[in-house]
C-alpha cells in the first residue's frame, strides 16, 4: 500500500484585504464562488483550480488572474 | 402481428414516425438526467438507474436527503442533489468555494480553500438520527483534513467525518457536543459512513464493515450547513485534498443498509471504473 503524506507546499495570489472583503463570496459564475483564506500573517491568498482560471478568463474578474502565484504558509491552529 | 408490421401500421395509418420503445427509467432517476447534460449514454443511464432502483429497494433511498455523484468534470454538472435535483439551495445542489478541481474520479479539494456547501444542516434530519457519507478515491491526508462537517456552539451541535488526517487517524461526530474519538487509519481510499441511530448508537463504517462503534450521547441539531472537503464553523477550516466520487447525508442508517448502501456504490463505482474496493 502507498501512503501519501507529503508536506504539501501551496501557491496562491496575493490579494490586498481590500479585494478580499469585496469579493468574498461573490460568485464569478452560476456555481463557484470566491473564497480567499488568511495566510499566518493575515494575508489573503486566492487559489484557483485550472478550471477556475478558465472560467475567470473572459469575465469582469479576469485580472486577479495576472497577480503572480506566493507561497502560502497557512494560520496554526 | 409482428412489431415491424405494427411499426408499419403506425407510420401509414396514423403518421407515427416511430414506435420503437425508449427507455422508461425510474422517475427520479430521469428527473436527475433532465438536469445533468453530462449523462448523455444509455449506458451511464442504465447503471444509475439500477443504482437508483438499488437504493429503493433496499429501503435506503427514503433515508438520503442528499446524495451527490461528482464524477462530470464540471461544477455544473456535479452540483446535482441526485434526492432533489432543482437548481436552489432549498433542494440542497452544492455550490462551490474557489479551488475544487473536477474530473472523471471525482472532486478533489485543494487542502487550502476549496469546498462544497450543500445548504443541508442536521436540524434537517433529526437529533438521534444522521448519517455521513463519503466515498474517497485518493490515500491522501493533510492537517485537520475534514470531509464532511458542521461545527456549532452554544448549544454545541458537532457533526464530522474524517477519513484520514495527517496524523493517521480516522474520527466522527453526528450531533454531538464533545470532542472527537480517534482511531488509527492509515488508507483513506474506500467508502466512509458514519451513522448515528439513537442517542447513544454512532458507528462509522468502511467499505460497509464497521471501524469504529461509540456510545457517544447525542447533544442538539445543528442549522449550520454541511460542507464538503472542510467544516463549517465560526471559521471556516478542515480544508481536504481528497478526492470524493459520491456523498450522502441523510437519516441514521442500520448495519445492513449501510452494508447495502456500499455494495449499490461499489456496483456503480465499478461500472464508471472508478471502484476502489
Amino acid at each position: 500500500m502507498e501512503l501519501i503524506n507529503i508536506k504539501m507546499e501551496y501557491y496562491g495570489r496575493i490579494v490586498t484585504n481590500e479585494q478580499a472583503n469585496e469579493l468574498q463570496g461573490v460568485f464569478f459564475d452560476a456555481d463557484t464562488f470566491f473564497n480567499f483564506v488568511p495566510d499566518i500573517n493575515g494575508i489573503y491568498f486566492l487559489f484557483l483550480s485550472q478550471q477556475d482560471e478558465a472560467d475567470l478568463l473572459n469575465n469582469e474578474y479576469a485580472y486577479l488572474l495576472e497577480i503572480p502565484l506566493s507561497l502560502y504558509v497557512p494560520p496554526i491552529d | 402481428m409482428g412489431i415491424n408490421k405494427i411499426k408499419y401500421l403506425g407510420r401509414k395509418f396514423f403518421g407515427v414516425r416511430n414506435l420503437s420503445t425508449t427507455p422508461t427509467y425510474d422517475p427520479d432517476a430521469q428527473a436527475y438526467f433532465n438536469v445533468n447534460a453530462a449523462i448523455t449514454s444509455a449506458a451511464d443511464k442504465n447503471a444509475i438507474n439500477t443504482f437508483y432502483l438499488g437504493l429503493k429497494t433496499d429501503g435506503i433511498y427514503t433515508k438520503l436527503k442528499a446524495m451527490y455523484l461528482p464524477i462530470w468534470g464540471s461544477a455544473a454538472t456535479c452540483k446535482w442533489n441526485l434526492i432533489n435535483p432543482l437548481d436552489t439551495n432549498a433542494a440542497f445542489r452544492c455550490t462551490y468555494a474557489t479551488g475544487m478541481t473536477f474530473s472523471s474520479n471525482g472532486m478533489k479539494g485543494n487542502g487550502t480553500s476549496a469546498y462544497a456547501n450543500t445548504f443541508l444542516s442536521s436540524d434537517q434530519m433529526s437529533l438521534n438520527s444522521l448519517h455521513l457519507s463519503y466515498y474517497s478515491q485518493q490515500n491522501l491526508s493533510n492537517a485537520g483534513a475534514t470531509e464532511i462537517g458542521s461545527l456549532k456552539s452554544s448549544p454545541n451541535s458537532y457533526s464530522n467525518l474524517i477519513i484520514r488526517q495527517d496524523i493517521n487517524t480516522a474520527n466522527m461526530r453526528l450531533n454531538s457536543g464533545g470532542v472527537t474519538t480517534n482511531i488509527t487509519n492509515t488508507n483513506a481510499i474506500g467508502f466512509y459512513c458514519c451513522t448515528r441511530r439513537s442517542v447513544t448508537d454512532t458507528e462509522l463504517y468502511k467499505n460497509g464493515i464497521s471501524i469504529q462503534a461509540l456510545s457517544t450521547n447525542s447533544f442538539a441539531v445543528s442549522n449550520i450547513p454541511f460542507f464538503i472537503n472542510a467544516y463549517n464553523f465560526s471559521v471556516i477550516a478542515g480544508y481536504s485534498t481528497k478526492e470524493s466520487s459520491f456523498v450522502s447525508i441523510g437519516s441514521g442508517l442500520t448495519a445492513t443498509e449501510v452494508l447495502n448502501l456500499s455494495t449499490r456504490i461499489n456496483t456503480l463505482m465499478t461500472y464508471f471504473g472508478i471502484n476502489k474496493y
